[in-house]
């Protein structure tokens, strides 16, 4: 019974590994899927070929019309195609021959954008890319690879797109494309942030020869987050107010930081002249 | 018009000032500074005040429309806000009583006209807004002008705030002002801790509409927790939770985008709902009714009895999501099969679905093959598709032009 169990499990997990994910795995085409060029009739007459084979990165966009979305993510693009003007890639929007060719070409070109509008025959292409949401941008690589199938987003939509062509034309790195795709969080504030502006308030009381608040600052700085610079600064202050053996032990302080802190080299060298 | 921005006409003394008092005092050669402060504050505003533009450094980008060129900054707006206004914020400058920090005096009744009249005076301390102001997106009042949103003495408000935040953020933003009053559905984060500043920073991002984060980060600091609650009260899911426990992510939910199906400011559908959606597991089909679901995918899918194209859900030919879907009574809606954030199972197929008044849950019983699936038991005995295609006719694609070698 068990041997039973194991084989069909084994036959299950080879039908799956054949012909699952390429047949009717997951709702869209996956990374990786290689994609066919053809030649597909344009709106605006003649026809135009879905991929080229001088680019280095191809970027279909499925879109339809009369629909927010697919007028928001035209207008994405559009900007996108006039910044990348003259750089490898090749673009291409595609629309359903079930809509109205007038309206999709009417709201392509209010878009702004330049590329050729390709007719979709049969949903055949919507089919292979299962596609299941329209608006889309799928970037596919110069071996014809699908490498990003970008849904439709309200936030940050172009600078993922952006990110994707750049990538492939190795403008940026693979850091840099995750920074794309997932932003840095933009903090408003910061314990270091706030200790540095205390310095730097310090610095200016300091030189307003208002010690004693200078030192105060100081001290909230060092608190907020210690630094070489802090500790310099503390030394600095303590010198000008005459306390060299104080200030000599901040100085040390802020070297044992940094070794390189030109305040902190200066200030020793002048506190320790002066003992002597 | 007067401005503090150059010379206060109120005295720099914390914590004791007296408006109508200190402007009795003011001489008339305060107010020929004070004029000479207003024609240099007027040019520097007309002409912008911008942060200085550092080399190698992309500059951000800024949305003009909603800002005028012109902020109008009013003696009243950057005064030292009195006792009797119970501040809760001072600038340390003026709390330890340094005018001369800022201003070009040191006497705390009368400093004197300011050392500098754009935000270089503020950056002077605060350094770490060079960096922030010359991020990816910026705001302009914050490039123009500190001033335009924060006090430099003292303020009722955190941070110096010449307002709530809301207030302040509305007076600008007139459409989101109509937006957020006519809002049947009201969303707490407007209203709660930081109010625009829970998800906006008002200086500069790396996100569209200076967010934060990415919208669902965001969203989750606050629905990413057990004890969340609606408006009236009840329980939400802990959206973090569902998420690390399903790893079939809809797409916006893998695009980390909430907002394209809620509206994060307040909107007229339940639970936020950018569009119309059945609340229900039966509504009759109405192409209307799934607005928020058509926004993205297609409507067709539902409405042709026949494809090959535009659904795997399909026997053969037979489109199974019109079969569902598509009926006069008791169409299924999108929530009777799928889960619209998170599944177990492919396709956002649900694992289980409501049953009865007592809370039940039968399941679904899904099972996938290598071309299609099944469902038992619990709608329906079992029943199983076969999406391969019936039609000789293969998609033109394939045959068209070979694959680049």
């Amino acid at each position: 019974m068990p041997t039973r169990t194991f084989i069909r499990g084994a036959f299950l997990l080879l039908a799956w590994m054949l012909f699952g994910p390429g047949v009717c795995g997951l709702t869209h085409a996956q990374p990786g899927t290689l994609v066919q060029d053809r030649e597909m009739p344009s709106l605006a007459g003649g026809s135009a070929h879905l991929l080229s084979a001088s680019s280095s990165a191809e970027v279909i966009v499925y879109f339809r019309p009369g629909q927010d979305y697919s007028s928001l993510t035209l207008k994405e693009v559009a900007a996108l195609e006039k910044e990348l003007t003259g750089k490898p890639v090749h673009w291409i929007a595609v629309v359903s021959d079930r809509y109205d060719g007038a309206a999709a070409l009417a709201m392509a070109r209010q878009a702004g954008i330049a590329m050729p509008v390709v007719v979709d025959a049969g949903d055949h292409l919507y089919g292979e890319l299962g596609a299941a949401q329209v608006p889309v941008v799928v970037l596919v690589d110069q071996n014809y690879r699908l490498v990003a199938y970008e849904s439709f987003r309200k936030v940050n939509y172009a600078a993922v797109v952006r990110a994707r062509i750049q990538y492939l034309l190795k403008e940026i790195n693979d850091t840099q494309l995750a920074a794309a795709l997932n932003p840095p969080v933009a903090l408003t504030d910061s314990e270091e942030a706030a200790g540095s502006r205390r310095l730097l308030l310090a610095a200016k009381l300091l030189e307003a020869k208002s010690y004693e608040k200078a030192l105060e600052n100081v001290e909230v700085s060092l608190q907020r987050s210690p630094s070489a610079a802090a500790y310099a600064l503390r030394g600095q202050i303590l010198a000008a107010q005459g306390k060299c053996p104080e200030a000599l032990t901040a100085f040390q302080q802020a070297l044992r930081l940094d070794a390189n802190n030109l305040h902190a080299v200066e200030g020793s060298k002048s506190c320790s002249a002066m003992r002597h | 018009m007067s401005t503090h921005l150059i010379c206060p006409s109120a005295a720099c003394t914390p914590r004791s000032f007296s408006l109508p008092a200190n402007r009795r005092t003011t001489n008339t050669l305060f107010r020929g500074f004070c004029l000479a402060g207003i024609l240099l504050l007027s040019s520097t505003l007309l002409f912008g005040t911008e942060v200085p533009k550092r080399k190698g450094v992309v500059q951000p980008t800024v949305h003009a429309a909603i800002h005028p060129v012109v902020v109008k900054i009013s003696d009243s707006r950057v005064a030292p806000v009195p006792a009797s206004e119970k501040p809760v914020s001072y600038h340390a400058p003026f709390d330890s009583g340094d005018c001369s920090i800022c201003h070009q005096g040191g006497d705390t009744q009368k400093p004197g006209p300011v050392k500098n009249v754009n935000n270089e005076l503020c950056l002077g301390c605060h350094d770490d807004f060079h960096q922030t102001l010359t991020r990816k997106f910026s705001h302009p009042p914050a490039q123009k002008n500190c001033l335009n949103c924060h006090n430099p003495h003292n303020s009722a408000q955190q941070h110096l705030l010449l307002e709530e935040p809301t207030k302040l953020c509305l007076g600008c933003h007139n459409q989101m002002k109509m937006a957020v009053s006519q809002a049947k559905v009201k969303h707490a984060a407007l209203t709660q801790g930081d109010k625009c500043l829970n998800c906006h920073n008002a200086h500069g991002a790396n996100v569209e509409h200076l967010l934060q984060q990415l919208p669902m980060q965001l969203c989750l600091t606050c629905h990413g927790k057990d004890d969340a609650v609606d408006h009236a009260g009840k329980k939400l899911t802990n959206m973090k939770q569902l998420l690390a426990d399903n790893p079939n992510h809809h797409a916006p939910v893998a695009a980390e985008d909430c907002s394209a199906c809620h509206k994060t400011h307040g909107g007229s559908n339940f639970r936020l709902l950018t569009n119309d959606y059945p609340a229900s597991f039966y509504s009759p089909y109405d192409a209307k009714n799934y607005a928020l679901c058509f926004s993205c995918h297609e409507e067709k899918v539902f409405t042709a009895a026949q494809t090959e194209e535009l659904t795997q859900f399909r026997d053969g030919s037979r489109n199974l999501h019109y079969l569902h879907v598509n009926k006069t009574e008791m169409g299924r809606s999108c929530r009777a099969c799928h889960e619209v954030h998170a599944s177990q199972q492919d396709h956002h197929i649900r694992d289980s679905v409501p049953y009865g008044s007592k809370g039940w849950m039968l399941k679904v019983n899904f099972v996938k093959s290598p071309t299609g699936g099944s469902c038992s038991r619990t709608c329906h005995a079992t029943k199983t598709y076969n999406n391969t295609r019936t039609s000789a006719a293969e998609p033109a694609a394939a045959a068209a032009a070979p694959a680049k070698p």
